[in-house]
């Protein structure tokens, strides 16, 4: 039988630690089993309770389009500036809603699911191509980001991610992609839009909207696939931004004036390649020419950055970072990009390569990293078997701690290296999280009386088996009753993972 | 426990030499220790220095920037006239008394001389203080603190935000204030925390060393806070944002004389879309940032005469206004500097122009002054580093001449 010090190592690393229960589990399977159903989640198969609190969330799994339709305040509305106050604020705790939902979504399932690699993919991959949900329509998008543009593709092939990213109305809005227009077609006055209606929705076309934004194509190669160091110019910046001009949403300003209002409401908020705001003369990137009026110009461009030998490297150097170490062996990192490369950019390839190295088994790699705010706050709610029907309390942690969800500013995401997160004063809020969770703080249940009950000391250490060392053991058992739940979530040993 | 109390344990803690002095131990500053501070301010995402000192009197300004461009002093909305040349922000208003009482500067065309118009990249080189080298151990200001004599007190650096940021990273304490924390809303209570954790943070690792860092840095500042936190805040009840965080730095200054370096980062400086002129974007962000350094300039009182601030931005951004009404990324960019001990009425630096030809690269505002040519003039004029122990904290230059710049009053 697999020891348990391996089985907690699979845990923490695959996921995100131990639930009750879980390190038995794994010893169990084996290293190999469980490797395999983790590469292999069938997410439809969740806790029948899990299933029955996402049922609950009426906005998810609904596509951009319906979102704006159903949740946007302003298109509720004929004119918003003339909206009484009080239907606004109603208005706008309805589409405050979604950013809620789509949180709880999130972090009940990081919590609960069984599925915990893909969790962790999800978190991954999400904060690689990172948006921030305070930008306008991202608002109401960051969640329907996460469940079809990342969730379906976590383990599959990195150009199918990239490419579902690309396209995605939250991605085009957050890096301006949506106003990255070919400058033929600016200085075509047809195209100029003189109804200022929804200008702050940030799809929309206004007048100065004239040509060229770069955002987008210097983040994509930048931060998405090559690399900072990926071997591209300025020019190659200019050159796809070109190529990816028309890429926006809902449909262009002129179609928009020409069209009944009715139907371009509906279409607002899909992918729209608008082909008179795209730029089909030739442009040269990375040596090669790309040309043509339609998307396919701008997916071949894309295709060739997915699989392009930095991007193995780079992808297989962040993943390395986030599941091995701050500062993963170089050969561990060769080794994935080659499979990377080989396999076409088969990111359960590239997973599997990195789960089976020396690097990432050895026993010198356990307990290695320092859990980041995100880590910490739900490794500490699986050992404490926290309830999700309520998880504000998480959220508003997530935010003490300097990490709140879907609200990193900028598009390069949270770190995931000790350097970038222990310093002492985190370290006394990750501490006085600890000391509220520990009483009972977080949602666990109180006593009949309505009075927090600190969490159980001997069942928490149960769960997490050889998480804690000796010494912190014994720390743990000579403090005061009632603080020792705190003192094990608080623990240096249960910083780590 | 009592302030006293937790001073001791803090610096029992810390490993700090006790003094023995009264309650108002950190209060007294050493005989012969300098009160002299530096205050730096980073603007992240890259501001749009052309619109923060804008060269009216250049033609190219107003061709380039069809929409966002400044209107030339003395019109509507216009520019605040510097100096016959450039320009300050309107949104800047509340700096003009500084500007007219010479405590005020900027240099302009000026930034790493790393290519990298990644924010991420230009970012680390500028604060680890180390263009084209990423892999550097430590920040420049916490370089800086090891060239201070004597023990380094808990609060000798003060960061403003939820997390040590790269240029502060290093091995000498740094103290934290996560925002909108103060007294009231600080980390749990002090008793509970020690009761539960001293123990197990009582090792010579990493943890254990932050953690004691930290209960020490926090007493002191919560103890700071305590004083006056409430007077200060009712004195502005309706101060948000940066201007907010200014004043609680100005609560701590006024009675923790160990703080020697502030930091403080803000961010919502990416205009790539829609940035505006007069107003705006950009404007309300220059707005708060501007009544921030004035609230300073006021609240520093006589201290202001040995503090100076710096504002810096990883690099500037395109000469040429964008398809979105904003601005892509850039190049050279203006810093800011400003302080009692400054030379100040004066926009200094060598001004490349901004023609077609001028530009670097043919689109972004050129650089003639390297970043750390203006802080190393700092640091020797004001902050009494000997000019050959500028390497300590520059290690790869400037050159020594470069650094002659004058922005500080002798």
């Amino acid at each position: 039988m697999l020891d348990k010090k391996t089985a907690l190592h699979l845990s923490n690393r695959l996921g995100f630690g131990p639930a009750a229960g879980d390190l038995e589990r794994i010893q169990d399977e084996g290293v190999e089993r469980h490797l395999e159903h983790q590469l292999h989640p069938d997410i439809s198969q969740l806790p029948p309770d899990l299933t029955a609190e996402l049922m609950e969330l009426k906005s998810l799994g609904k596509g951009c389009a319906e979102l704006y339709q159903e949740y946007w305040w302003k298109a509720q509305v004929s004119n918003p500036k003339s909206t009484p106050r009080e239907e606004k604020k109603r208005l706008k705790g309805h589409e405050h809603k979604v950013g809620l939902e789509a949180r709880k979504a999130r972090l009940a399932r990081a919590v609960r699911s069984p599925w915990q690699l893909q969790e962790a993919l999800v978190e991954f991959w999400f904060n690689h191509f990172n948006i921030y949900d305070k930008k306008t329509l991202t608002r109401i998008w960051a969640g329907a980001f996460e469940e079809q543009a990342i969730r379906p593709h976590t383990l599959g092939r990195f150009e199918n991610l990239l490419l579902a990213t690309s396209r995605h109305p939250a991605m085009l809005v957050y890096l301006d992609n949506v106003k990255n227009i070919a400058p033929t077609a600016a200085q075509d006055d047809s195209l100029k839009q003189s109804d200022d209606e929804e200008a702050d929705t940030g799809i929309r076309k206004k007048k100065k909207d004239t040509g060229i934004n770069e955002n987008y194509a210097r983040e994509v190669m930048e931060l998405h696939t090559l690399g900072v160091d990926g071997g591209y110019t300025q020019a190659d910046i200019v050159s796809l931004a070109h190529i990816l001009t028309g890429w926006t949403v809902g449909k262009g300003a002129a179609v928009h004036a020409q069209a009944a209002a009715s139907s371009w409401k509906r279409s607002r908020g899909d992918f729209d390649f608008a082909a008179r705001l795209h730029d089909p003369r030739p442009e040269l990137l990375l040596g090669r020419e790309f040309s043509g009026s339609d998307i396919k110009e701008g997916e071949d461009a894309l295709l060739l950055l997915a699989r392009h030998p930095s991007t193995a490297h780079h992808i297989s150097f962040k993943l390395a970072q986030y599941f091995v170490d701050d500062q993963p062996p170089p050969a561990l990192v060769e080794s994935m990009a080659m499979q990377f490369r080989t396999s076409g950019g088969d990111i359960r390839a590239v997973l599997n390569t990195m789960f089976v190295s020396g690097a990432f088994m050895s026993a010198d790699n356990f307990g290695k990293k320092f859990k980041t705010p995100y880590r910490y706050i739900v490794s500490a709610a699986r050992a404490a078997a926290l309830p999700t029907s309520d998880v504000r309390p998480l959220i508003g942690a997530l935010t003490e701690l300097g990490q709140p969800l879907y609200r990193c500013v900028t598009p390069d995401g949270y770190a995931c290296t000790q350097s970038a997160w222990l310093d002492s004063n985190s370290l006394l809020h990750r501490l006085s999280v600890a000391l509220r969770m520990g009483a009972g703080g977080y949602g666990s249940k109180p006593a009949a009386d309505g009075a927090l009950v600190p969490l159980d000391a001997e069942r928490l250490l149960q769960t997490l088996g050889p998480q804690l060392g000796e010494t912190a053991v014994a720390a743990v058992r000579s403090t005061p009753q009632e603080h020792r739940a705190a003192a094990i979530l608080g623990s240096p040993d249960f910083m780590r993972c | 426990m009592r302030r006293r109390e937790f001073l001791i344990n803090a610096a029992a803690a810390c490993g700090v030499p006790l003094l023995p002095l009264g309650a108002d131990a950190w209060a007294t500053p050493l005989p012969g220790t300098s009160r002299k501070r530096l205050i730096v301010i980073f603007l992240r995402g890259a501001v749009d220095g052309l619109s923060v000192v804008a060269p009216y009197t250049e033609q190219e300004y107003y061709t380039s920037r069809p929409t966002i461009a400044l209107p030339r002093p003395g019109h509507t909305g216009g520019l605040f006239d510097l100096d016959g040349r450039f320009g300050l922000h309107p949104a800047l208003a509340s700096l003009q008394p500084l500007w007219k009482e010479r405590s005020l500067a900027f240099v302009h065309a000026c930034g790493s001389p790393d290519e990298s118009r990644s924010h991420f990249d230009a970012q680390a080189y500028m604060e680890l203080g180390t263009p084209g080298q990423k892999l550097t151990a430590d920040g420049w200001m916490n370089r800086l603190l090891g060239t201070f004599p004597g023990a380094h007190p808990p609060t000798e650096a003060v960061n403003f935000g939820n997390t040590v940021p790269r240029i502060l990273e290093g091995s000498l304490p740094v103290a934290s204030i996560a925002p909108k924390e103060d007294a009231e809303s600080s980390p749990s209570d002090e008793g509970t925390l020690g009761e539960v954790f001293d123990r197990l943070y009582r090792g010579n690792d990493a943890m254990s060393a932050a953690y004691r860092q930290g209960r020490a840095a926090h007493t002191q500042l919560m103890a700071d806070f305590g004083r006056d936190i409430k007077e200060a805040a009712a004195g502005a009840p309706s101060v948000r944002g940066f201007p907010l965080e200014a004043e609680k730095l100005c609560v701590l200054m006024k009675q923790d004389p160990t703080i020697k370096l502030a930091f403080f980062g803000l961010s919502g400086w990416d205009t790539h879309v829609s940035q505006g002129a007069g107003q705006g974007q950009l404007a309300n962000h220059l707005k708060s940032l501007g009544d921030g350094l004035a609230l300073l300039r006021r609240q520093l009182a006589g201290a202001y005469d040995e503090t100076v601030v710096v504002v810096i931005s990883e690099f500037g951004r395109t000469a040429r206004e964008n398809g979105s009404g904003g601005t892509d990324h850039g190049h050279g960019n203006v810093m800011w500097v400003m302080g009692g001990p400054i030379a100040g009425g004066k926009v200094y630096g060598e001004w490349p122009g901004i023609d077609e030809e001028s530009l670097h690269e043919g689109r972004d505002l050129a650089i003639t002054t390297d970043f750390r040519a203006v802080i190393g003039d700092v640091l020797v004029g004001h902050m009494g580093l000997a000019r050959d122990a500028v390497p300590r904290v520059f290690p790869a230059g400037p050159n020594e001449q470069a650094t002659r710049l004058g922005l500080v009053r002798t």
